[in-house]
């Protein structure tokens, strides 16, 4: 694997895995240090630009953090994949079953003593990073093919799943927030969302398949 | 006369405005908050002897349904039972048969960007169920009926309020309200 | 930069460690969701992985309802009747059909949370471990300032009335002698009148209502409260009976009836009073019945004719004298006549007055004993389970409420009377509040001084299911199942019916039961002071609603084990008319007409008249907030199905009264008092009386609509003999209006 590629899949890996953190517990300096830094570097690497990461407020996210996606009071920005796309709004909806049955079929699932929707952001990018570190460690091991068929399961799993909500979930939180690091937070995954395709795209077309390994 | 036409008795001079008919038909679907294909309204208020009486309506599975006239894709088709169906693949959400049912039957989802509506329960029917509404009913105000055969001394084509019938010649039949006499402090 | 990238991400990860290899990954079928193509609108269709449940409807309701949760690969993917209910039937309500909707709200409460400061709406959530230790060293902290635990307080009543709910009680029982809200708010006039009548608290199966001739409903709504009993007047109304409504709404049920009468809101004592004179006067009172059975009919007839005349129960009930004799007639001539008495009737200074009169009418008549007769209100025959989870024993050593016999007990306040009498104790004051099942935020009088009570104390706890006025107002919250993820069993107070609750799916995030909590909080407890704690700290569910039962449950449902259940409900094994023997509970063994028992507490002998209470000449509107269609109190309204169905709360209020006001349909209108106000949207109608305006109560998500603003908490004049306090006169509220 080159070493241009590496530095690229390593990168974004990184700024996915930071991104998916603000959902999932309130931010600390060191993250915003760390996600800032990483937004900048791989806006750079793409050449797409990415909206800054607002500062923190002083006080902290915290109160901010619990309530637009924690509870108790109605959540401003559900962080399930099912409220968006169900008819009902609801928890456990088919979405969250396909989703749940995506990562059985990449080997993976939920502790079963976890109750949660499967898909729950946290989770969907923490499978998502997964996929992308799987590239990684398959072009390190030589198995592009195998590399080849990460890609393709990411492409998948954008198209299926995150594109399919986090747009609409983009919205309601940069509109009901009253943090401008969430809102900024909600424009720059909107804008890596945008990015994502055409990025997947170029990784197919860098990483090459053996004919008779073609999926 | 058709063979046989399925529609709805509703019996408004039982309904009690529950509404557990337009919830059951919700939770047997999984719609959305928004789409109804049952509808509980109001009925007007009789000024000379106030009542609370209630109009129960989803998908009047018309002899000439406005849906199947207007939809520019031909998603709605009469079956040979006179259930009017919807093939919800082909709707493309132009919202032209919510605005030619006079009933308001078929409702739109601006979420899906498409239009739906009672389907008279069909895939229920042919496990021998009633309807979702009509099993739900707690005062059996609403009955599944085939107008081919209905034959009710009390039941009208409409009432007051409801859209004139001539167009459409709507499947549904009604006993009207009948008030109770009352002892009122409002002379 | 790495550096940074490692430390933040496997801080992160090390708490959020979510997804592992499952082993059996390869051998696992892929789900089939594919069957049903986004927007494809099939019925279920019975599959393969799909499992059904029986639970009951835990909710404060007469019907609770049988139902069945379908479960596909561990989800809850719909609720229906159990067909095998025998009142109701195989249907639910329009809130029932809202269940599996609600069991995966996206707004449910998903874990322990805490509020820093109280009030502030600034929460953080913390673990389960986290909120037990600060529960438990709050609690031990004021065993050791106070000597005991008298200074925590419980609030709990209906909001789920499942047996295994008790357990809230058992909890703060097995922490010590406490403080606790002692009473109910909605029905307990009622229940004193009935037993100062009877002797017992029974009444008929009101299937036997579809056997009726004459059927009174007075001061009831079933058509929005107990719906499925509807059937059974309908099907007595198809049998050629007359039905009549008394009530000063025109209901939902009043279009049903044949006959309606809009009373003047708290005479139906006069009214009843003025039947009876008539009965009397036309000789048509059963005076062999009287004789045989009835303690002081001579007392009681010697006061009719020297108080009673039609005219004087016109002038007060607002109804002609033709009205009551056509009333009176229909009711003594045709037979069996039952009246089935509300509960909204008697919340009110003379609710309990006016339940006996009504009651001494079944008495006059011979109504009593009779499938499709008597004066019918409520009973509790079936509920005499062990109460196991509630029967736990203090700690070795535990101090409270010296007993006068050398030994303690708890300490009570009255539940109608709370946020006032909470704040006013001492020695030890209340410091601490567990409320569980139960939403005074919404619910109690007064809520300004709710707010009050509640700001005052040190630690507040409050379980439940989603954000409402009261959580607002907690330190901690801590998230419960819904009935679909316990275990239960449950019965009604009106039909003869006992349903399982079987636990469907698992807990949704970090929610637990109140019985769980009780075991974490002991665990906690007896981790930090070892012995503090009786409430065993682990136990099945399952096994402990087998703990509930005894030989006397299973001789009256006939049945010989509790598991019975899964297959069917089961139903009492009673009389339809349970006074078919005319044995009575009262001293006398008769029907007391006249009670010695009701002078002890400063009550008439008698069923005479006790003048309603009068608006003062500021507040000269009644304000009626009986109970909604859409919720059950403040539940289910904030669901989104039920907020599309019914928005925003409506004012109902006369054209008379509205034309006098100014105001038109839409227009906002003020409605206050010396204690607050409740701001809402008109509707002309009808439908109610010129000098009254009516809401219906309850909670909406995102609101801060509160009835409970006007309303004060006078007590209404019975309840304290069965239920340990009086009850409250909710609809005894005085207000006046004005457009905004």
């Amino acid at each position: 694997m080159t070493e241009p590629l590496t530095t690229f899949l390593e990168t974004r890996l990184a700024l996915w895995q930071l991104l998916r953190i603000p959902y999932v517990t309130p931010p600390t300096e060191d993250l915003h240090e760390a996600l800032s830094e990483a937004v900048s570097v791989y806006s750079a690497l793409t050449g797409h630009e990415i909206p800054p990461l607002h500062p923190l407020d002083s006080a902290g996210e915290s109160p901010e953090f619990h309530r637009l996606f924690i509870g108790p009071a109605a959540l401003v920005a559900p962080p399930f994949e099912s409220v968006y796309r169900s008819p009902e709004q609801c928890l456990m909806q088919e979405e969250t079953l396909r989703v749940r049955s995506f990562y059985r079929q990449h080997g993976l699932t939920l502790p079963a003593d976890l109750h949660e929707p499967d898909d729950h952001l946290g989770y969907e990018l923490e499978f998502y990073t997964h996929l992308q570190r799987q590239v990684i460690e398959a072009l390190a091991r030589g198995e592009s093919t195998q590399a080849a068929r990460q890609i393709h399961a990411q492409q998948r799993f954008y198209a299926e799943h995150l594109k399919q909500w986090l747009p609409a979930f983009c919205r309601r939180l940069i509109d009901g927030t009253r943090s401008p690091f969430y809102r900024s937070l909600g424009r720059i995954t909107r804008e890596l969302l945008n990015t994502e395709r055409p990025v997947l795209a170029a990784l197919v077309t860098q990483i090459p398949v053996k004919e008779e390994d073609a999926v | 006369m058709p063979n046989k036409q399925l529609g709805f008795h509703h019996n408004m001079d039982l309904c009690i405005g529950c509404k557990a008919c337009q919830m059951a038909c919700k939770n047997e679907y999984e719609l959305e908050a928004e789409v109804n294909w049952r509808r509980v309204y109001p009925y007007r208020e009789n000024p000379a002897n106030p009542e609370r009486n209630f109009l129960s309506v989803a998908c009047n599975h018309c002899e000439n349904p406005e849906c199947a006239r207007v939809c520019p894709v031909g998603a709605y088709t009469k079956r040979e039972d006179g259930i009017v169906v919807q093939n919800h693949e082909k709707c493309i959400g132009c919202r032209l048969c919510t605005m030619a049912c006079p009933y308001g039957a078929a409702r739109y989802s601006p979420k899906h960007r498409k239009a739906s509506k009672c389907e008279l329960c069909k895939d229920r029917l042919d496990q021998n169920l009633d309807p979702a509404c009509v099993a739900a009913c707690p005062m059996g105000a609403l009955k599944l009926v085939d107008l081919a055969t209905f034959d009710s001394p009390t039941a009208v084509r409409s009432v007051p309020g409801f859209p004139d019938s001539d167009i459409t010649n709507p499947s549904i039949r009604f006993t009207p309200p009948v008030a109770g006499r009352q002892y009122r402090r409002d002379a | 930069m790495k550096d940074l990238f490692e430390r933040v991400t496997s801080a992160t990860l090390s708490r959020r460690t979510l997804l592992k290899a499952s082993a059996a990954a390869g051998a696992m079928a892929a789900l089939s969701g594919c069957t049903s193509q986004p927007g494809s609108f099939t019925s279920p269709v019975v599959e393969e992985n799909v499992q059904t449940f029986r639970t009951a409807c835990p909710r404060n309701c007469y019907d609770t309802c049988g139902q069945i949760a379908t479960v596909k690969d561990g989800v809850l993917r719909k609720v229906d009747g159990d067909p095998l209910h025998g009142y109701t039937q195989g249907r639910l309500c329009q809130k029932g059909y809202t269940y599996a909707n609600r069991n995966y709200a996206p707004d449910r409460i998903k874990y322990p949370m805490i509020q820093e400061p109280r009030g502030s709406g600034n929460w953080r959530r913390v673990s389960w471990d986290e909120a037990m230790e600060i529960i438990a060293r709050k609690i031990l902290d004021l065993k050791e300032r106070y000597g005991s635990t008298l200074p925590i307080a419980l609030d709990k009543y209906s909001g789920n009335f499942g047996i295994l709910h008790y357990g809230v009680e058992g909890t703060l029982q097995s922490l010590g002698y406490y403080t606790y809200a002692l009473g109910t708010p909605c029905w307990p006039a009622g229940i004193d009148a009935t037993n100062y009548d009877f002797g017992v608290f029974q009444c008929d199966d009101p299937e036997a209502m579809a056997k009726s001739k004459y059927i009174i409903i007075w001061g009831a709504n079933p058509a929005w409260s107990a719906v499925h009993s509807m059937d059974f007047i309908r099907q007595a109304k198809e049998n050629g009976a007359k039905v009549v409504v008394i009530d000063p709404i025109h209901t939902a049920t009043a279009s049903q009836a044949d006959l309606y009468y809009q009373i003047k809101t708290s005479t139906d004592g006069a009214l009843a009073l003025g039947i009876a004179r008539w009965i009397l006067d036309n000789d048509l009172h059963d005076k062999e019945f009287l004789e045989q059975y009835v303690q002081g009919w001579p007392e009681f007839e010697a006061y009719l004719r020297r108080e009673v005349t039609l005219e004087w129960a016109s002038e007060t009930t607002g109804i002609p004298v033709d009205g009551i004799i056509e009333l009176a007639s229909g009711f003594a001539t045709t037979k069996p006549s039952l009246i089935w008495i509300g509960y909204g009737m008697q919340r009110h200074t003379n609710g309990g007055q006016n339940v006996r009169a009504i009651d001494a009418l079944a008495a006059m008549t011979g109504q009593i004993g009779i499938e499709g007769a008597g004066a019918q209100y409520g009973h509790l025959v079936t509920w005499g389970f062990n109460y196991h989870a509630m029967s736990m024993p203090v700690p070795a050593g535990s101090k409270g409420l010296p007993d006068g016999k050398g030994g303690y007990s708890n300490r009570t306040v009255n539940m109608n009377n709370f946020a006032a009498e909470i704040q006013a104790l001492q020695d030890p004051p209340v410091k601490m509040l567990w409320i569980a099942c139960r939403n005074p935020g919404s619910q109690d009088p007064d809520a300004t001084d709710i707010k009050k009570a509640f700001n005052s104390m040190e630690l507040v706890v409050v379980a439940d299911m989603f954000m409402n006025h009261s959580v607002e107002l907690a330190d901690i919250v801590l998230p419960v199942t819904t009935h679909f993820e316990n275990w239960d069993v449950n019965v009604s107070y009106w039909h003869r019916w006992m349903s399982i609750n079987e636990q469907a799916v698992k807990p949704m995030f970090e929610a637990k039961s109140d019985v769980a909590i009780g075991m974490a909080l002991s665990k906690k407890m007896n981790e930090l002071s070892p012995g503090s704690c009786t409430f065993p700290t682990e136990g099945d569910e399952e096994e402990w609603v087998g703990k509930e039962f005894n030989d006397g449950i299973y001789k009256l449902f006939g049945i010989s084990d509790w598991k019975e259940l899964k297959k069917a409900p089961a139903k009492a094994n009673l009389p339809a008319a349970i006074w078919k023997d005319r044995v009575f509970g009262t001293p006398s063994k008769k029907f007391e007409l006249y009670s010695e028992r009701t002078l002890a507490n400063g009550l008439p002998a008698m069923p005479v008249y006790v003048k309603e209470m009068q608006a003062p000449p500021e507040y000269p509107l009644r304000f009626l907030t009986p109970h909604p269609q859409h919720g059950l109190h403040s539940q289910f309204q904030n669901v989104p199905y039920m907020m599309q169905t019914n928005p925003e709360p409506l004012l109902e209020i006369h054209p008379f009264l509205a034309e006098k006001k100014g105001i038109k349909d839409g227009d906002t209108v003020r409605v206050f008092n010396k204690l607050g106000e409740v701001r809402l949207k008109a509707r002309i109608t009808r439908v109610v009386a010129p000098d009254t305006v009516v809401t219906y109560e309850g909670w909406y998500a995102n609101s801060a609509f509160n009835v409970n603003h006007t309303v004060a908490a006078i007590p209404a004049d019975m309840g304290k003999v069965m239920t340990g306090n009086d009850g409250i006169a909710f609809h005894d509220n005085f207000v006046a209006i004005e457009r905004v």
